[in-house]
């Protein structure tokens, strides 16, 4: 036997090989069948009623898969639905069982389905029901899981095909025009062709005959449904089988031939019979790339199968599910995309999901900016760049806002303040209900509305407070501020860049300190009644070399001076200065459009440093250094000064103070050996901080400087220091 | 006129259209593909748009890469869940083993038909720039759409020139008739290619193409100026539109064979 089953160009009484259909399904079939899960379908698993698309073969290169589209499910019209483009396609009946979990998909008794709808071929091939609608030979079943968490479906195809009792052979196969002439093949197609257009059946016929007169050529070649079989049989002539053959190879016909010749064989005893294979070229059926198949088949005895081979199932759950008659074996799973006997699997995530859509958009926005204008414009870094913001008010709804605009995804709202009542109005990430019952927690509440504006940002909320040099610490309280100092430094670890967006000039103490001591960017802005300030801190302290040397703003060697932080201007330690202040002074008193326009410009300058070959080592640039910026996004001065009444704004630069009170190496080299005892005294001890810089020394010798210059001229004025 | 003025009015982009897809039906030019005109209802303020739009449904492409499997996440996890599939309970002596059938073509692991994509092609009218727009998709046979980065491999332009990146020609745009994001040809430049075609046609093309294209074209100067003669007007706006077909639709793989231009 082996030898008569080589798979090669089937020559004489060869094994006819078919080609398996393959299925291919519309995103839009898998959306409807997401929507029907939800809201008609539920938890029932009831097999229902699909309608599979097919055509000729219209491509050399491909053959035509069985499709589903949206339409397919959607059986609740009488008339079938439009079907896609293109002249009107074949149909085909499908059962679709989707399971409600993975485990029922993995389970699932696939065995059980596929011996109904082969039961149910068989019946009608032998019924006669077939031949009548020929399209009951091409059911087929489909069982599927539709993971909708996931966007994901798992299914499995089966196109059931009966297996004869002896293969079919082919005693020839070539295309039609060569087996019958051109001229004989142009009017089988002829005949073929208006037999199907005066077709008015809603579904098309996918087999039918062709009759060709015998010795008396002065008839017509005439085409007609399957039933005329035996009446065809009696006029003088040869009845040819035509059938619709997705399949593009030139020596095989395609899988549903396979059903219409077991029914020639078990219905009409036929033992040779001729085919069509018809297939299109340019929407009309075409004599050189259809086929023609000389078939032999073998004997199908009206016995056959009987009913031994047949084993009666171990578990008959219903009675009436046991078949009536015997059916052939039948073949026709699917084969995965890897070629291998098993089910396939989809994502349509991308596709289907509203928050990967949104991602989608939102990168390809940016993407568009480096196409079309800045080529070094780096995306994924910014997207992966974490962004700490201390402060949710103004200026953290402004900077997070921007943040997003520019495709960062990791973003922390740190705050220990709720919304109030007169925030939502300037605070763009807040509304009306936030305010109410007491109001919620800023950052809590800031966070999410970063997710709800877009939900692909990694968004938290921190309520926590920062501790501030000035503001008395008792003891009973010294545990829980510690436990905030801990826990603000686990998140500036965690960060890369830190916005200090805080309404007082002291609570931004700390995190410079952190900052220098971590190495992270600092950005700080600040807000006066019509000025802003907006400067990115010099870089950190590395903790392995020497602290002092490199740590002052004296270039010591090549490389530019360290640049100052929020605090290198003073010459006194950060106080608390809301304690003399009426309630009006601490309420934020500036003019709204000044946050918007400061958020922005702290963002913009730190996606500049962020491209800045140096980062944050980056010397100041300054209005000079316009013709050649080393960022490719422009400048990167140290800090932004503007007013809004003279609508003006200077890039200003200044080095490192030796004695900062805030990242000097004296402060670092403390909080290093002792970050308790640093925090505890600058929060207790009004002069600590001074002391601890040397700038109680450098006040005393400005003092005694000054009183020696006081001797010298006695009518100088004093109070004008 | 139905051109009222400027480079293409609406209905008149309908009659370039049912040219176009005549004269492609006529050459076979998509191997067995053919388009067809849909129309959608229009909802409001959908006025200023075309009547309808022309369809090329499941044009098969192949690509030389297999999948892209490394790079996708999502296809590699798929790939992960079949495999664990894989082992199914073992089927009866009633079903057969598909792999021993003697009588059914095995699948291969070179079938072509595994790197088989489908593209979805539409030609929109854009109301802004007067241009017929060609927006496409592009999916495999389960469904799934390709991502940006996935058909970054996929499209000839990307694999022939190195230069030429996706993106300069390429962008994803709201389908103004699908309201869906769609891929879609950058109509901004189209008007200014089809006026130096058409020059190029006509025999005034000046050596200075560079010129040309940074001059705005002088309105109406193509399709009104050539509105003669009944079969005249047919081949001009024939001549338009494969002009144009043959710039966007290389771009994506879809080339016109050179007897579609005899029907000119």
């Amino acid at each position: 036997m082996a030898s008569t089953t080589s798979t090669t160009a089937p020559g004489a009484e060869g094994v006819l090989q078919f080609q398996p259909l393959q299925s291919t399904v519309d995103s839009t079939f898998w959306m409807e069948l997401a929507n029907n899960k939800l809201e008609k379908y539920r938890l029932s698993e009831e097999p229902c009623t699909l309608q599979g698309y097919y055509t000729p073969a219209r491509s050399s290169a491909v053959s035509a898969p069985l499709q589903l589209t949206s339409t397919s499910l959607a059986l609740d019209g009488d008339a079938p639905s439009a079907a896609p483009g293109g002249p009107q396609p074949y149909i085909a009946w499908g059962s679709l069982y989707n399971v409600n979990t993975l485990d029922r998909f993995k389970s699932f008794d696939r065995e059980r389905i596929m011996a109904k709808a082969s039961e149910e071929i068989w019946c009608d091939i032998r019924s006669g029901a077939a031949c009548a609608n020929p399209a009951l030979l091409n059911r087929f079943v489909v069982y599927t899981f539709a993971d909708l968490k996931r966007y994901s479906f798992y299914y499995w195809f089966a196109f059931p095909a009966l297996v004869p009792p002896a293969p079919m052979r082919a005693a020839q196969i070539g295309s039609l025009d060569a087996a019958l002439g051109a001229d004989l093949a142009a009017a089988v197609v002829q005949a073929s062709e208006s037999w199907r257009g005066a077709c008015t059946d809603a579904t098309p016929a996918p087999a039918w005959l062709v009759w060709l007169p015998g010795t008396n050529r002065s008839s017509e070649i005439t085409a007609s449904p399957l039933t005329d079989w035996a009446a065809l049989q009696e006029r003088d002539g040869e009845v040819i089988l035509a059938f619709c053959d997705p399949c593009n190879l030139p020596s095989n016909p395609g899988w549903p031939l396979r059903n219409l010749l077991l029914l020639a064989a078990a219905q009409w005893g036929s033992r040779a019979v001729r085919v069509v294979c018809a297939r299109e070229k340019a929407g009309r059926l075409d004599p050189t790339f259809s086929l023609m198949v000389d078939a032999v088949l073998p004997e199908v005895p009206a016995a056959w199968p009987a009913a031994a081979d047949h084993p009666p199932s171990q578990e008959v759950e219903d009675p009436a599910a046991v078949p009536a008659m015997a059916v052939p074996k039948t073949l026709g799973w699917e084969v995965n995309a890897r070629g291998r006997m098993g089910p396939r699997c989809v994502d349509l995530g991308p596709t289907m999901d509203p928050t990967q859509l949104a991602t989608q958009a939102v990168d390809l926005n940016l993407k568009l900016m480096r196409w079309r204008v800045l080529p070094e414009l780096n995306t994924e870094m910014l997207a992966a760049t974490k962004c700490l913001l201390l402060g949710s008010g103004t200026l953290g709804c402004a900077v997070a806002r921007t943040l997003q605009g520019w495709g960062f995804r990791h973003i922390t709202m740190v705050d220990n303040g709720k919304v109030s009542y007169s925030n939502p109005v300037r605070q763009s990430l807040f509304e009306f209900e936030d305010c109410k019952n007491g109001g919620r927690p800023k950052a809590e509440a800031a966070a999410e509305r970063l997710k709800a504006i877009f939900p692909g940002v990694k968004a938290a909320g921190e309520q926590l407070h920062i501790p501030m040099p000035g503001h008395n610490v008792s003891p009973q309280e010294e545990g829980a501020v510690m436990r905030d100092v801990a826990r603000l430094e686990e998140l500036v670890l965690e960060h890369d860049a830190v916005f200090m967006l805080m309404d007082t000039r002291e609570s931004r103490w700390l995190p410079t300190v952190l900052c220098a001591h971590h190495e992270k960017i600092g950005i700080n802005c600040a807000l006066g009644f019509d000025g802003y300030v907006v400067m990115r801190h010099g870089h950190g302290l590395s903790k392995s070399t020497d602290d002092v040397a490199e740590g002052v703003g004296e270039a010591s060697c090549s490389s530019a001076p360290r640049l100052g932080c929020y605090f290198c201007n003073d010459v006194v330690a950060p106080i608390d200065s809301t304690r003399d202040r009426t309630l009006d002074q601490q309420c934020t008193v500036t003019r709204p459009g000044l946050a918007p326009i400061a958020g922005a410009l702290a963002v913009e300058l730190l996606v500049t440093l962020l491209h800045h070959p140096q980062g944050d080592k980056a010397a100041a640039d300054t209005a000079s250094s316009e013709a050649s910026p080393e960022s490719p996004l422009g400048l990167v001065p140290h800090q932004i000064r503007g007013s809004i009444a003279h609508l003006n704004q200077l890039l200003i630069h200044g080095p490192a103070f030796k004695q900062c009170t805030a990242c000097s190496p004296q402060v670092v080299q403390e909080w290093r050996t002792d970050s308790q005892r640093l925090v505890m005294r600058a929060c207790n001890e009004p002069k600590y901080l001074e002391d601890l810089t040397g700038l109680t020394a450098m006040h005393t010798e400005v003092d005694s400087a000054m009183e020696a210059w006081g001797d010298e001229d006695e009518n100088s004025d004093e109070d004008d220091f | 006129m139905e051109t009222d003025g400027t480079l293409l009015g609406p209905s008149t982009f309908e009659e370039c259209c049912a040219l176009f897809a005549e004269a492609w039906e006529n050459t076979n030019a998509g191997d067995g593909s053919v388009w067809s005109w849909l129309t959608p209802s229009r909802r409001n303020g959908e006025e200023h748009l075309a009547a309808g739009f022309l369809v090329l449904e499941r044009f098969p492409i192949f690509s030389s890469q297999t999948d892209g499997a490394n790079r996708d996440e999502s296809l590699s996890w798929e790939r992960e869940q079949e495999g664990l599939l894989e082992e199914y309970p073992p089927l009866s002596s009633r079903t057969l083993q598909e792999d021993s059938a003697v009588d059914a073509l095995a699948a291969s692991a070179h079938d072509p038909q595994r790197s088989l994509k489908f593209l979805d092609l539409h030609i929109v009218y854009s109301p802004s720039y007067r241009v017929p727009v060609l927006y496409l998709r592009c999916y495999r046979s389960d469904g799934k759409e390709l991502s940006w980065d996935d058909f970054d491999g996929i499209l000839p332009s990307k694999q022939e020139k190195k230069s030429q990146t996706l993106e300069t020609f390429m962008s994803q745009e709201e389908h103004p008739h699908l309201r869906r994001p769609w891929f879609a040809i950058h109509p901004c430049q189209t008007a200014e290619l089809l006026c130096l075609m058409h020059q190029q046609a006509e025999g005034n093309f000046t050596n200075n193409a560079q010129e040309l294209l940074s001059t705005s074209c002088p309105q109406s100067s193509y399709i009104s100026s050539h509105k003669t003669a009944v079969g005249n007007r047919r081949s001009t706006l024939l001549r338009y539109m494969l002009g144009w077909f043959s710039v966007v639709g290389a771009a994506v793989g879809v080339k016109l064979p050179l007897e579609v231009f005899r029907q000119i």
